[in-house]
């Protein structure tokens, strides 16, 4: 009897431990975040996902994300500064670093963490130039790496909505399946290329930091 | 009478043809589909297990595992028209292989395996190496069937470890042409329609390619496939990628770069 109460009251606590995802559709995406909850859900993550949020909530929850996904636009000042920041609704940024450029009206930094995201074991962010290393806002990748992330990954090129969709839905459906990281990320840009118009249109710069031959099952948060 | 055996030989041939066609048309089969994969990686004792059958608008395939990879039989044809080997990608950090040896390496391979490659007037329209970050590198090679200055979706594409020379993944689609190739619609006319599709935006860059794709299940079209950026607007890249049917000048897609 007393094991019984014992397993019932540790029923919402074992529920409540899955780690959490959190997916971000903030351009004309959907419904690739909803897609990619319902594969990391099949996984044993605790997922969710939402349309336009405000980069302060994106910010707020990545401390607790064991995986976090962006789809939207990335930042493009001119040729030689893109890069290093991606957009959220009402002209909110997340930005690698703080280096004399502004965005919008809101910035929020990836350096300001402290060990808040070290529990993180992926962050994809599908945005143009997401992985590219920008002089003046930094490298998204390489700063979330620094704060512990496990595996992060982004493109290094220009990526547009169609494509941006069917590398997405592709590649949590590989995961999901059972692939590594790295055999997900370059079978889902294959995936894309023979669908119309054929051709890779960007997703083949895709760039992957940390442990690329992990798996993403069993769900659990990133090694600190 | 002599009407009638006349009129019975025509319903004969027609209903022969009909069957005839219809057998062209079936599917080969998991059991045949699985022989050709085997066929395919040269080793008739290879693992192929089948995983599922996929339907995309240029095809139906039988999808196997390999073990390392998967294999994409066309469920009609038996022709392989894609393969993956995940374990070809170890060692891909170190560039061992030059451009020229990794284009042969590529070429071969392509040769080998896609019927008719020397024959079929494939142009080379992509050749790159490109950086995956901490999970390597990958020399590109993509080739495209071009008739009459239009690109049809006979392409193949050939990923090659720089570091190995193996080949990581191959994609050959090989397909009769059935939709003309004389566009309605202008280069300059299809410019337009696109510059259309992004309004106030300031062209700095573009590009316009005629090309057959498969835009519904088993439809070839004649399309206009045009990228064009603008100058950024609030930090963000303006334009995308555009496609327009060049018969009926109707606009497909519009796709905005993220």
């Amino acid at each position: 009897m007393l094991a019984a109460l014992f397993l019932l009251a540790a029923l919402p606590a074992a529920v409540s431990a899955a780690p959490p995802a959190h997916n971000y559709d903030c351009s004309d995406t959907t419904p690739t975040a909803y897609d990619a909850q319902v594969d990391q859900a099949a996984m044993g993550y605790s997922s969710s996902s939402s349309m336009n949020a405000h980069a302060s909530t994106a910010c707020s929850t990545f401390r607790s994300d064991a995986i976090f996904f962006f789809n939207g636009h990335g930042l493009y000042y001119d040729e030689s500064h893109k890069g290093g920041g991606i957009k959220f609704s009402s002209e909110s940024w997340i930005l690698a670093d703080t280096g004399g450029h502004y965005p919008g009206n809101d910035q929020y930094y990836i350096t300001d963490y402290g060990t808040d995201i070290r529990d993180v074991l992926l962050a994809v962010y599908l945005a143009c130039y997401s992985s590219h290393d920008n002089q003046y806002n930094g490298d998204l990748l390489q700063q979330t790496m620094n704060k512990g992330a496990d595996i992060c990954i982004g493109f290094d090129g220009e990526v547009e909505v169609e494509n941006g969709k069917c590398w997405s839905g592709n590649f949590w459906d590989r995961v999901r399946n059972g692939e590594t990281v790295a055999s997900a990320a370059s079978n889902a840009k294959d995936d894309c290329y023979w669908h119309w118009p054929i051709g890779y249109w960007g997703v083949d710069t895709y760039e992957i930091s940390g442990n690329y031959n992990s798996y993403l099952t069993p769900a659990r948060y990133g090694i600190y | 009478m002599k009407r009638i055996y006349i009129l019975a030989t025509l319903c004969l041939i027609i209903a022969v043809s009909v069957a005839a066609a219809a057998g062209i048309n079936a599917p080969i089969g998991v059991d045949t589909a699985k022989e050709k994969a085997q066929d395919f990686l040269n080793a008739p004792d290879a693992t192929v297990q089948y995983q599922k059958t996929e339907r995309l608008n240029q095809g139906e395939y039988y999808v196997f595992g390999i073990g390392d990879g998967q294999v994409y039989v066309n469920a009609h044809t038996g022709a392989v028209e894609r393969a993956t080997f995940d374990s070809a990608r170890k060692d891909s950090h170190e560039i061992r292989l030059d451009q020229a040896a990794a284009e042969a390496a590529a070429r071969a391979y392509a040769e080998e395996k896609y019927s008719g490659f020397a024959e079929k007037s494939m142009r080379l329209i992509e050749s790159n190496l490109v950086s995956h970050g901490d999970a390597g590198s990958e020399y590109l090679y993509i080739w495209r069937e071009e008739k009459n200055g239009v690109l049809t979706p006979n392409t193949v594409v050939v990923n090659v470890n720089p570091g190995t020379g193996e080949i990581v993944s191959y994609i050959g689609i090989r397909r009769e042409i059935k939709c003309p190739l004389e566009p309605a619609l202008s280069r300059d006319e299809a410019l337009k329609v696109a510059a259309g599709q992004f309004p106030g935006i300031r062209v700095t860059d573009a590009t316009a390619n005629l090309t057959v794709e498969y835009t519904r299940p088993d439809a070839q079209t004649l399309t206009w496939v045009i990228t064009m950026k603008g100058e950024p607007e609030g930090d963000v890249l303006q334009g995308g990628l555009i496609v327009i049917d060049a018969r009926a000048g109707e606009v497909l897609m519009v796709s905005p770069y993220l």
